[in-house]
């Protein structure tokens, strides 16, 4: 920052040839007072030290209001002394030379009090103008910590002080072809050939209205900061500039870096949910299909030895675990239709209906569960899918089942509450702990029972969801369900207008 | 194939529609048959009930399966027959280094499971009564003299390659890691399995008919080697 020692030390910019109105004025009254003073005080104190008055009111204008005040105040000064205190009395006439005396001792007077107050001011000046810098500097680097994208940083850049201060800030970017102008817009004329020629030569240009610095980012240069607008180089100079574009590349550099963060990130998440459709796959289609290759070798290599009801038995399994898997392969299926945007098709669904073919589906699996319904005797339709509202409605039960203990309460009830079809599927099982309640619905999610290989696919409650939603329905999860214990997943479905059916 | 007594089989399995099946079929080939839900469940059963087999699924509702297997190693050398729907090497390695003896993948068909039950019986006999000379198809080791012959004719093998062959026989018909192998042929230490590799090779190449397809040293990817023995016994 050579620029601020150099101001103090050699160059004193601000003379203060220029006089305001209320300078003037406060001049002109600091004169007139020490002038009075002197001329009433002259017969008593005598001539020096009334001359002396004069000096010091001369003096204490040029330190308060610069060398101009100073001089015209020693110029009225001598005129008011010539007139009152010299011979011949009350004319401007010089009666000896020596009456020229003071004149050129107020002038001189003047002069250094001028010089000095002015120099003082310059130097309070640069020191104001660079706590200014710094204090903008600070704050405009405090809110590029905050920024993270590209445009949130050229945000703060236009609200940084240069920008407030009336010049417009233009931050151009090498991409291997060329220089462009970061945040679209028109190049201002003239600024892309500055641009091009700070970014040829690596160092900073400063002219009257435009101000151009290299940014560098940790691989070298990269790009270029301009500042421009009437007097720039009041405002901001090379050195502060330089500054600010220190930042500015700090900036834009984490920000090239974070959205290469989150690019990654997503990639990964999207590889994970590959990754867990694969391992979900491989363990819900090998269960059953080990059961059903267990039975079905066991019949064809040991079928004479076992007695028929074990016959059957296999059999059955191997019935059972098709349907299992044919299931499995439908919640894949329907999850990639649902993932992929396609609406399903709705017609009048009666949801009486589609609870009781969900029931019949899961009932096999029930084991000694107690199974109650709370069921309307008319019918309640709703718009829906019905293949997939009762997937939706399996889904669920078996995770009921799923994750509930042999012997234990599961409840269904269906009522209609206001405008809508509401289904509460409850149990008494394991439940979901309450920060996990939304997590469930996401896919392959699923509630560490403990830490072993969950069963099901993690995808039920997510093609429930998806369902309930493509329908514009409602589905969330509470807990306890039952008994104090267990889950309820609930499902408000917009109830249908039964004339709809006729028409 | 006459089964083997009244041998008591634990199977360990959280899937009702397997144990459904397994029960039954295990049951007509004459083992006695326990059947437990989960890791607590097994536990118990092996301290009341003694078991000469476990099938074992490693995805247990309480305990992990790989801890089931540490716990029963703490009191028990019941062999134990990892049977699990895991495809990862990783989980069936660290199964066997927690002291399980073999493994099934599901799906699996039940004449493999059988094999590997009886090679499991049969190495606990032999355990106990440590036999003179080993049989698998063609294959006769004379443990006594160290002689190996393929069809009645003596091959000669290297100290090294005799020594991983032992190794392999000891457990007939089970898997044997990498890690064991190695220990057994070059101490502890050594842990290439390039050195285990060409051994294999020469070892097929001495005793198979085609070593390219072999049928006596099966391989068993990422994980270890299994001597075959249930071929037909040829000459052996």
């Amino acid at each position: 920052m050579s620029s601020y020692r150099d101001l103090g030390r050699s160059t004193i910019r601000d003379l203060r040839l220029h006089l305001s109105g209320r300078e003037l004025l406060s001049s002109v009254m600091i004169v007139a007072i020490s002038s009075s003073l002197a001329v009433w005080s002259e017969p008593t104190v005598g001539l020096v030290s009334a001359a002396l008055l004069f000096v010091l009111g001369v003096m204490i204008v040029g330190a308060l209001h610069g060398l101009a005040a100073a001089l015209l105040a020693a110029f009225v000064a001598f005129m008011i002394y010539n007139f009152f205190l010299t011979e011949p009395f009350l004319t401007f006439r010089l009666s000896t030379t020596t009456d020229a005396a003071p004149f050129v001792a107020f002038n001189v007077v003047a002069l250094i009090a001028g010089v000095l107050a002015g120099r003082l001011q310059d130097r309070a000046k640069a020191a104001q103008r660079a706590n200014l810098q710094l204090a903008s500097l600070l704050e405009t680097s405090q809110q590029l910590q905050a920024a993270v994208r590209e445009t949130e940083v050229l945000t703060t850049l236009d609200a940084s002080a240069p920008a407030r201060l009336g010049l417009a800030l233009h931050v151009f970017q090498h991409d291997g072809g060329g220089l462009a102008m970061l945040g679209g817009g028109a190049v201002p004329a003239g600024v892309a050939a500055v641009a091009q020629q700070v970014w040829t030569s690596g160092t900073a240009t400063q002219l009257d209205h435009i101000v151009a610095v290299p940014l560098h980012a940790a691989q070298g240069p990269f790009g270029v900061l301009v500042a421009i607008g009437d007097h720039a180089t009041d405002v901001v100079d090379a050195a502060f500039l330089s500054a600010l574009a220190g930042m500015l590349a700090l900036a834009l550099e984490r920000a090239a870096l974070s959205s290469r963060i989150a690019e990654a990130s997503a990639l990964a998440r999207s590889e994970e949910l590959k990754t867990a459709l694969l391992s979900s796959v491989s363990h819900d289609f090998r269960t059953p299909l080990a059961a059903i290759s267990a039975s079905a070798s066991s019949l064809r290599d040991y079928g004479a030895q076992l007695d028929a009801g074990a016959r059957e038995q296999l059999l059955r399994s191997i019935v059972n675990e098709c349907e299992r898997l044919n299931r499995y392969t439908a919640n894949l299926l329907e999850m990639s239709k649902l993932q992929a945007g396609l609406s399903p098709t709705g017609s009048l669904v009666d949801v009486v209906e589609a609870v009781g073919a969900a029931l019949k589906q899961v009932r096999g699996k029930l084991g000694s569960r107690q199974l109650e319904r709370h069921l309307p005797a008319a019918p309640l339709l709703v718009r829906a899918d019905a293949a997939l509202f009762e997937l939706a409605l399996v889904n669920i039960l078996a995770n009921a089942i799923a994750y509930s203990d042999d012997g234990a309460r599961i409840m269904v009830s269906v009522a209609q509450a206001g405008g809508e079809a509401a289904i509460d599927i409850s149990d008494a099982g394991f439940g979901i702990p309450p920060g996990d309640l939304d997590r469930v619905f996401e896919r392959f999610q699923r509630v560490a029972r403990y830490e072993a290989a969950p069963k099901g696919s993690g995808l039920g409650l997510a093609i429930a969801k998806g369902f309930v939603e493509a329908f514009e329905g409602r589905i969330w999860a509470e807990t306890p369900g039952l008994d104090g214990r267990g889950t309820r997943i609930a499902i408000r479905l917009p109830a249908a207008a039964p004339q709809a059916e006729a028409a | 194939m006459t089964a083997a007594g009244r041998s008591r089989i634990l199977v360990v399995d959280d899937e009702p529609s397997l144990v459904a099946v397994l029960k039954p079929v295990l049951e007509a080939q004459g083992y006695e048959v326990r059947v437990a839900v989960d890791g607590a469940g097994a536990l118990g059963a092996v301290a009341l009930f003694g078991a000469d087999v476990v099938l074992l699924d490693l995805g247990l509702p309480d305990i992990d399966g790989k801890e089931v297997i540490a716990r029963l190693r703490r009191t028990s050398d019941v062999p134990i027959i990892v049977v699990s729907a895991r495809h990862q090497e990783g989980e069936k390695i660290a199964a066997l280094d927690k002291g399980a003896d073999d493994f099934v993948n599901k799906p699996f068909e039940i004449g493999e499971l059988m094999a590997r039950v009886r090679a499991a019986l049969r190495r606990r006999q032999n355990a106990a009564r440590r036999p003179a000379a080993f049989h698998a198809g063609p294959l006769t080791i004379d443990v006594a003299t160290r002689r190996v012959t393929i069809a009645g004719e003596t091959i000669k093998l290297s100290p090294k390659e005799y020594a991983l062959l032992t190794t392999l026989a000891e457990s007939a018909g089970q898997v044997v890691t990498h890690r064991r192998l190695l220990a057994a042929g070059w101490g502890d230490g050594a842990a290439d399995t390039q050195y285990l590799r060409v051994y294999m090779g020469l070892l097929r190449q001495k005793l198979e008919e085609d070593p390219a397809e072999p049928r006596l040293i099966l391989t068993e990817a990422g994980i270890g080697y299994r001597l075959a023995d249930d071929l037909p016994p040829g000459f052996g």
